[in-house]
């Protein structure tokens, strides 16, 4: 088999991208329910911050008024629900299994390969769950949330979450190398990045403090970069070029980083036996 | 002959907590420095040629997957030299990847969800497989067995046997040099095993791919392996061909003589006892040679094995009819299975062994 011929670099992994874009395809009814839940939470939240906003008496709230604040929150669990593909499940399973082994037997980056598995799925499950969120939103606040160029700079940021989002997964699915065990791991992470990120609560509701240290952390480049840039109606090119340096900056790091520790952790199997 | 795997001085070893057991021991366990290291592989040695087919056989434990993981560059050995196609396996496994194909036979690596084409398509694009080579072994696995009408069928709705095919199959696709099948018919029927022994054997004919096969079924041994090489504990017991195998650990055969009906009728086990010494004794009278015989008794069925190295079968035969009422007379080859069970048995008691052949085989 001639390994040297030349090939479009990453082609081999489309396959994948294509692959489990199908087997989504094949499970419909989760992809139903996962609309459905989506579309039940926008009306769980859009009661509670109804009667946040009430009970405060003003118009605006920590900067945010009512429908940016809705917008906001129902978006960020629509993007969530649309981002969780349980790959720290996933990772989880093939090492408990040794199901891994068939991937290291294979000319493969594993890393890359589980990439080019979870965006597709991902940005299908995004136009499932986003754009019905999206309208149900436009139509419980009367169309107030601006729709122009802002949706391309959220579509773009979010995608730039999703690749962060995947590496933080990646990272904690390899832990699994050296615990064997992933349960309590990840459940913690979740915690960590639903309040961390902003998806729970807006980070504008957070103390100046904790917002200012949160700003530096990764999580917030998920959810609260694209949501901002969603909710702002005229953004300025200075906050543009911040939010997308800041996400590019973290994939930088957290692939750099993502990748040395998978490399490093599979050593562990290769010394201590799998 | 060039050789395909060579591999010097292989050590492995793994380093396991040694773990107490109980509350007070689990707790202790999570600040345990207390390791003690195993050999899974200890010191093997050997070189397989382009286009051998080999039986890579060992009871559970033996260390045969570990042995596999080495080559196939998933661990790296703790001491030795490996090259497999010229490459270090564990420096190159990428590279390596490129060149061999690996079945695990409880684990697939189809896609669960899609119809079985999809995963072809999917290792078409993985291994970067051309068009024209796709097509050819897209005909030749049709024209061996007959998988078309599978195509289209998710892996999740497949039988095992039908899974099982499909992942031999997919193993091929890249013409790898080198395949290692391990246990791929665990679970199978006796008709698809078959087809599988097939289609194994055929794949290594036309396609002169090197066939490193794991089992514990010896039929598969039997069907398919020339040279078998055991392992043992981690270390090498047994490395050559099948045949060699018989003589290698004494050729025995059994001659089964079946006795009239109404001799043992009521008769209690003392009374047996007594029926095989005397026996036992008489033939020995008549012939020196044939001190190291066997002679075991069920129902009416008398089994007597032979090591043939001592003394021709005939004679014994022959001794045995003429003191002994013979209405019946079978003589049974000893199998691939009940030697192999031998070795692995090895450290026990060798008549112990041989009364417990015979038992098996008069079942």
């Amino acid at each position: 088999m001639n390994s040297t011929k030349r090939e479009l670099p990453f082609r081999r992994y489309l396959a994948f991208s294509r692959a489990s874009f199908l087997e989504t395809l094949t499970f419909r009814a989760s992809l139903l329910l996962s609309l459905g839940g989506s579309l039940i939470y926008t009306a769980v939240v859009c009661f509670l911050w109804k009667s946040i906003f009430n009970s405060a008496g003003t118009e605006i709230v920590n900067g945010m008024t009512y429908p940016m604040t809705l917008a906001y929150v129902a978006i960020a669990g629509a993007v969530t629900s649309s981002m969780t593909i349980y790959l720290v499940w996933d990772i989880g399973r093939d090492i408990q299994s040794g199901t891994i082994a068939l991937w290291f037997v294979k000319p493969l980056d594993y890393f890359t390969m589980n990439l080019f598995n979870s965006v597709s799925v991902i940005v299908f499950s995004f136009f499932i769950n986003v754009v019905p969120v999206f309208i149900l939103v436009e139509i419980l606040v009367g169309w107030q949330i601006p729709f122009g160029i802002n949706i391309l700079w959220f579509v773009l940021s979010v995608f730039l979450g999703v690749i962060i989002n995947f590496c933080l997964d990646f990272m904690v699915g390899t832990i699994c190398l050296h615990t064997q065990s992933i349960w309590g791991i990840n459940i913690m992470k979740e915690v960590v990045v639903s309040v961390l990120s902003g998806v729970t609560v807006p980070l504008a509701f957070f103390p100046d403090a904790l917002r200012q240290v949160m700003m530096f952390l990764p999580f917030q480049a998920i959810f609260n970069t694209p949501l901002t840039l969603m909710i702002t109606p005229n953004p300025s090119t200075e906050l543009l070029i911040r939010s997308f340096s800041i996400q590019i900056f973290w994939i930088i790091v957290l692939v750099i980083a993502a990748k040395s520790f998978f490399k490093v952790s599979s050593r562990v199997i290769t010394i201590n036996g799998g | 002959m060039e050789p395909v795997i060579q591999m010097n001085n292989i050590c492995k070893t793994f380093k396991v907590l040694n773990r107490k057991t109980g509350i007070k021991g689990a707790v202790q366990n999570l600040f345990s420095r207390d390791y003690k290291e195993i050999k899974a592989v200890d010191d093997i040695s050997l070189t397989i040629n382009a286009g051998e087919m080999v039986g890579y056989l060992g009871p559970n434990g033996a260390g045969k997957s570990t042995t596999i993981k080495v080559m196939t560059g998933i661990l790296e050995p703790t001491s030795g030299n490996i090259l497999v196609n010229g490459r270090v396996p564990y420096k190159n496994r990428s590279v390596n990847a490129q060149d061999i194909g690996v079945v695990f036979g409880q684990r697939s690596q189809l896609w669960w969800a899609l119809p079985v084409i999809e995963s072809f398509r999917i290792l078409k694009e993985v291994y970067a497989i051309p068009d024209d080579v796709y097509k050819k072994n897209m005909q030749m696995f049709s024209d061996l067995v007959n998988v078309e009408n599978l195509y289209n069928k998710p892996v999740r709705e497949m039988s095992l046997g039908q899974r099982t095919l499909c992942d031999i199959l997919s193993s091929f696709l890249h013409n790898p040099g080198i395949v290692f099948l391990d246990e791929p018919t665990i679970g199978l029927d006796v008709s698809m095993k078959s087809k599988i022994r097939y289609l194994i054997s055929e794949l290594n004919k036309e396609k002169g791919t090197t066939i490193i096969l794991t089992t514990h079924d010896m039929g598969d041994v039997d069907a398919l392996a020339k040279r078998i090489i055991i392992i043992d504990q981690g270390k090498m017991i047994y490395d050559d061909n099948i045949a060699h195998l018989k003589t290698f650990f004494g050729a025995y055969r059994t001659i089964k003589i079946t006795l009239p009906n109404e001799q043992f009728d009521g008769a209690d086990e003392e009374k047996k006892a007594k029926f095989i010494a005397d026996i036992t004794s008489q033939i020995i009278a008549k012939n020196e040679k044939a001190r190291n015989i066997h002679v075991s008794l069920d129902e009416s069925e008398l089994s007597i094995l032979v090591p043939e190295a001592e003394v021709p079968l005939i004679e014994v035969l022959s001794t045995s009819q003429e003191i002994l009422p013979v209405k019946d007379v079978q003589i049974a080859e000893i199998s691939t299975e009940s030697i192999i069970r031998k070795i692995y048995e090895g450290n026990e008691s060798k008549s112990k062994l041989l009364s417990s052949e015979v038992k098996e085989k008069a079942e």
